[in-house]
């Protein structure tokens, strides 16, 4: 207890120097509190990301990376058709949906003279989309067979869309402008949130894929977005679909797939990597911190030994053993990084927090294991200035001027 | 040796090195200080006077010969011995007071009480029933820099006495203060002689060590002359 007060009298005479001291501590815990809470974040956001994708499902198209793409690696690949879908669902019996979409980009819906700004996503789909991708509908109904069939005018909007067109109306049966054509609005999804990857979900708009086909086009690869049967059945599936895929498309035996099969598996796995990658770098950024931090440490005990050399003599006169100046300038130590830990950890969970939910979930062992490290950083950096201080001869000590 | 001696000392002899240089700082040096004695140590300097009051005060141990402090030999213990032994049976009295700064007077006067493990509460009791001895009990909350030389070394005379120690060994304690001042600090050690303390003044003032009932007079490693204070 003594040697807490004396410690904290200590930390607090000379504020400026400890300040500056700790503050490699400060970045250091900081930094690896950030990235560990945003990892955890952005972890966490993405599982749930992948939950909505729909149990079992995986989606085809026709280039790999979905999140990071490089169009400069890219081979050339023929577009996916969308009537492979029909292929897919006559000839792989553990295939229970098969969807197709297309997708039109930076795009703009408007009713009444409102206008929504280019971020609007046009999807032309098959039924089987709100099933295979996680959606839900708020109002009304989805694009059946039948609208894909009649090329039907109508239109299922997102809460983007509605909160711009129709922040006090029901949008059901109101008629809004697509791509400058006539679309009925017959269903309204359900407030998705934001993503981690990519935009948020909620700037889908849906039509018909046949309709799409009529305005833009049949020039453009289609996605396939694939349910399997049931869970044991998902592998076999991929092969059923694989298998089938290859012989449309006149792979040869031995080539590789000109096509790319996306999983919750196959994205967990990349963006895992990607998470731990990160780990890795901002544990490693925040290891050099402390280290820094450690020498400026011990630095700054050195030179309070030397300016207390008096008061260890005169403690040392009245009878502190060589263990009790070595406890007293290690509690020092300890205290001073400790005291910077817990700031860095504040300032840490403070950013988590200001990047992400509040209150920031931070995981219980990275604050052990940081406040556990600035701890032993005190009693590393702090041991040798100790061991000094504990083994000054008092009588020279006293007479130090 | 003798029993009824506080302090015997037989044939000490204290070599140091100076760099290259030996320095042979006592040679042989005998003295005996009985219980409640009040002793002023004089010498020039390099007369050995400091060497002899290291040791007495256990800061320093003699190269040969004998130190019986209270009957028991102190002459080969380790550090952390002697700094138990310092703790218990000594206190001391510095010319620069040797305070701390940041501290209270009644913070620095219980510090030797922490090194001997007494209970935060007791230490504060016998601090300040030390602090009213020297007649500071209305100044326990100064620190150091709010309090005047007399005023300092008063602080550090509680100290010295707070542990009941078998010695009260100053050095120089007016060597730092205005004549005056140095007075009444000297009217203390006079005090506590009175109530029964045994005092020892290592000083290189005549007019100083005349408060004592004997000077011992250190020349050369040798206990030159004892004169007697009539």
């Amino acid at each position: 207890m003594e040697v807490l007060r004396t410690a904290l009298t200590q930390l607090r005479a000379h504020i400026l120097r400890s300040m500056l001291t700790m503050l490699g501590i400060v970045i250091g815990i900081s930094t690896v509190i950030l990235v560990v809470g945003m990892i955890e974040n952005y972890r966490s956001n993405i599982e749930n990301d992948l939950s909505k994708l729909g149990a079992n499902t995986f989606q085809v198209e026709r280039y790999d990376g979905q999140a990071f793409r490089d169009p400069d690696q890219r081979d050339f690949r023929k577009i996916i058709n969308r009537e492979v879908a029909d292929v897919i669902r006559d000839r792989c019996p553990s295939v229970r949906f098969v969807g197709a979409e297309l997708w039109r980009r930076g795009q703009s819906i408007s009713y009444k003279g409102e206008k929504t700004n280019l971020s609007m996503l046009i999807g032309g789909a098959t039924p089987e989309f709100a099933i295979n991708n996680g959606y839900s509908l708020e109002t009304g109904r989805f694009i059946t067979e039948r609208d894909v069939i009649s090329h039907t005018r109508v239109t299922v909007i997102g809460m983007d869309a509605v909160d711009k067109l129709f922040p006090r109306e029901n949008p059901l049966g109101r008629v809004v402008r697509i791509n400058g054509q006539k679309f009925t609005v017959i269903g309204v999804f359900e407030k998705q949130g934001a993503a981690t990857i990519g935009q948020g979900r909620d700037n889908r708009v849906i039509i018909p894929i046949t309709s799409w086909e009529d305005m833009w086009g049949k020039k453009q690869s289609a996605n396939l977005t694939i349910m399997a049967m049931s869970p044991e059945l998902f592998d076999q599936a991929q092969d059923e679909v694989v298998g089938v895929l290859r012989q449309e498309r006149k792979v040869a035996p031995g080539e590789e797939n000109d096509f790319h099969i996306f999983s919750n598996a196959s994205l967990a796995e990349t963006l895992g990597g990607f998470a731990t990658n990160m780990q890795l770098y901002g544990s490693i950024f925040g290891f050099i911190a402390l280290l820094v931090a450690g020498f400026g440490v011990a630095n700054v005990m050195l030179v309070s030994v030397t300016e207390r050399t008096k008061e260890i003599g005169l403690r040392k006169a009245i009878g502190a053993r060589r263990k009790d100046i070595l406890r007293q300038f290690l509690i020092e130590a300890i205290i001073l990084c400790l005291v910077g830990g817990l700031i860095g950890l504040a300032a840490g969970l403070g950013l988590v927090g200001a990047f992400g939910d509040w209150p920031p979930s931070v995981p219980f062992w990275a604050i052990v294991m940081s406040m556990g490290s600035t701890i032993l950083l005190g009693v590393i950096a702090g041991y040798y200035p100790a061991y000094k201080a504990a083994n000054l001869v008092p009588i020279d000590a006293l007479r130090y001027e | 040796m003798s029993s009824r001696s506080l302090i015997t000392i037989q044939r000490l002899h204290k070599v140091y090195f100076l760099g290259a240089t030996k320095v042979h700082a006592l040679r042989g040096l005998n003295l005996e200080i009985k219980r409640n004695e009040y002793v002023a140590i004089m010498g020039p300097s390099g007369s050995g006077k400091s060497t002899l009051m290291n040791i007495i005060g256990c800061l320093d141990v003699p190269t040969d010969g004998n130190y019986w402090l209270n009957d028991q030999d102190v002459s080969s213990l380790n550090d952390d011995e002697l700094a138990h032994i310092r703790n218990k049976e000594i206190g001391f009295v510095f010319q620069t007071f040797n305070l701390l700064p940041r501290a209270t007077a009644l913070h620095n006067v219980e510090l030797p009480l922490v090194y001997n493990g007494t209970t935060a509460k007791d230490r504060k009791v016998h601090a300040a029933s030390a602090l009213e001895i020297v007649g500071l009990a209305d100044r326990m909350d100064h620190r150091p820099n709010e309090l005047s030389g007399g005023q300092r070394q008063r602080v550090a005379i509680a100290r010295a006495l707070v542990n009941k120690p078998s010695i009260i060994l100053a050095d120089e304690p007016t060597g730092n203060l205005d004549s005056k001042t140095g007075v009444e600090i000297m009217e203390i050690f006079a005090d506590l002689h009175g109530q029964g303390n045994t005092i020892i003044l290592v000083t290189h003032e005549r007019d100083i060590a005349l408060h004592a009932q004997r000077i011992i007079h250190i020349k050369d490693g040798f206990v030159e002359k004892i004169e007697t204070v009539s």
